[in-house]
């Protein structure tokens, strides 16, 4: 097997060559997940979500110029998908009814450590309000700066940056909480 | 404050502060407490175990596309091989049999061109009987249209006829009451008739 730079995989990709798009797809699916498997806290969800994002992906790829990195595409329409699968999951139920998970994952299973981590992780992230948790999500996980955060999400950087000191005011009353 | 505020940002942009930068961050309460907590979710996003994604159908990313065309394939592997042969010849096979081994070549040649021409008429073919589906498709649904507007149109023609019988026969009902009631007047003496008198 060759070595395929992304630009040749994507230029391949945009011709309608099956094997570049599915190599792209590969390349992308493992921070796609942990993307959604974060922000939606259930692995079934995550993984409605990251199909639903590659198929925008695939069907928007006629229209990726190559302004921004492909990843900072590919995210953007992450954050868009996200919101919208957020909005329509709420009309079902509030994230705050939502039963902690554990992850089922076998791998997983073998390692309570891991476990426990993604746990305390799940429950400080599904404290937060959706838009901060975003917030969190980009800044910490992904290392954007504040004008990548505004540009990403639409907002101002000073939006952003009240959106992230909220979120972290909320970790302070929750680690209060949790030490009692 | 608004140096604090400087200070904090450059340190989540990741930015290195000095000794003294972090010293006068670490003096102010709620800075301290928002590094402190800033901290909390960088261990956590250092220490995160990237959870591997299960078994899907990547496939199912792709909407449905026009199959790729085989025969395209086909065609494209025919010239290929037509090439090869032809470098081969010139460059494998002593002079001598050259002049056979072209004329073996030139009849390679035209026979995978005659199938060339015989896959692109099959690509006509198949072309055409899908253009020719569509249409029938798109008259059998024209006429599923037709057929239930026809049985529409025959169900109203039935109850319209229906309410007609009904009314004829309340009225042959009604005439016959009329009649009744008028023979039975003719029969009654003029006596019996009230005459209204002041």
């Amino acid at each position: 097997m060759f070595f395929q730079s992304i630009e040749t995989l994507i230029a391949k990709a945009q011709q309608g060559n099956k094997r570049a798009w599915l190599k792209l797809v590969k390349q992308h699916e493992s921070q796609v997940y942990n993307y959604c498997l974060r922000m939606l806290s259930n692995p079934d969800d995550a993984m409605d979500l990251m199909q639903e994002v590659f198929i925008s992906v695939y069907k928007s790829l006629p229209s990726f110029r190559g302004e921004s990195s492909f990843n900072t595409w590919v995210f953007q329409i992450v954050h868009r998908r996200s919101v919208e699968y957020y909005r329509r999951r709420k009309h079902f139920q509030s994230l705050d009814e939502v039963p902690e998970q554990a992850c089922e994952h076998s791998e997983l299973e073998s390692n309570q450590l891991v476990q426990v981590q993604h746990q305390q992780l799940t429950t400080m992230l599904n404290n937060l309000p959706w838009e901060q948790r975003l917030v969190v999500e980009l800044k910490f996980f992904q290392h954007c700066t504040f004008e990548e955060i505004a540009e990403q999400l639409d907002i101002s950087t000073n939006t952003a940056k009240s959106r992230l000191y909220s979120a972290l005011g909320k970790l302070k009353v929750h680690l209060e909480a949790v030490d009692g | 404050m608004a140096n604090l505020e400087a200070l904090f940002e450059q340190w989540l942009e990741g930015n290195v502060l000095s000794d003294a930068q972090l010293q006068q961050l670490e003096n102010d309460p709620e800075y301290r407490a928002l590094m402190s907590q800033a901290q909390v979710w960088q261990q956590h996003s250092r220490e995160y175990n990237t959870v591997p994604v299960p078994q899907w159908d990547r496939q199912s990313t792709m909407p449905q596309v026009a199959s790729e065309s085989v025969f395209g394939v086909a065609g494209i592997w025919a010239v290929a091989a037509s090439v090869m042969i032809c470098s081969l010849v010139f460059l494998v096979m002593p002079q001598q049999q050259a002049p056979e081994l072209l004329d073996q070549v030139a009849k390679q040649t035209q026979l995978l061109e005659s199938q060339q021409k015989q896959i692109d008429q099959l690509q006509k073919i198949i072309t055409a009987q899908n253009e020719l589906q569509q249409q029938h498709m798109y008259q059998l649904a024209k006429e599923a249209i037709a057929t239930g507007r026809v049985e529409r149109q025959e169900d109203i023609n039935s109850l319209i006829t229906y309410i007609k019988t009904l009314r004829a026969q309340d009225q042959a009902y009604l005439r016959m009451q009329l009649n009744d009631l008028a023979e039975q007047v003719q029969e009654q003496p003029m006596a019996a008739i009230a005459k209204n008198q002041e």
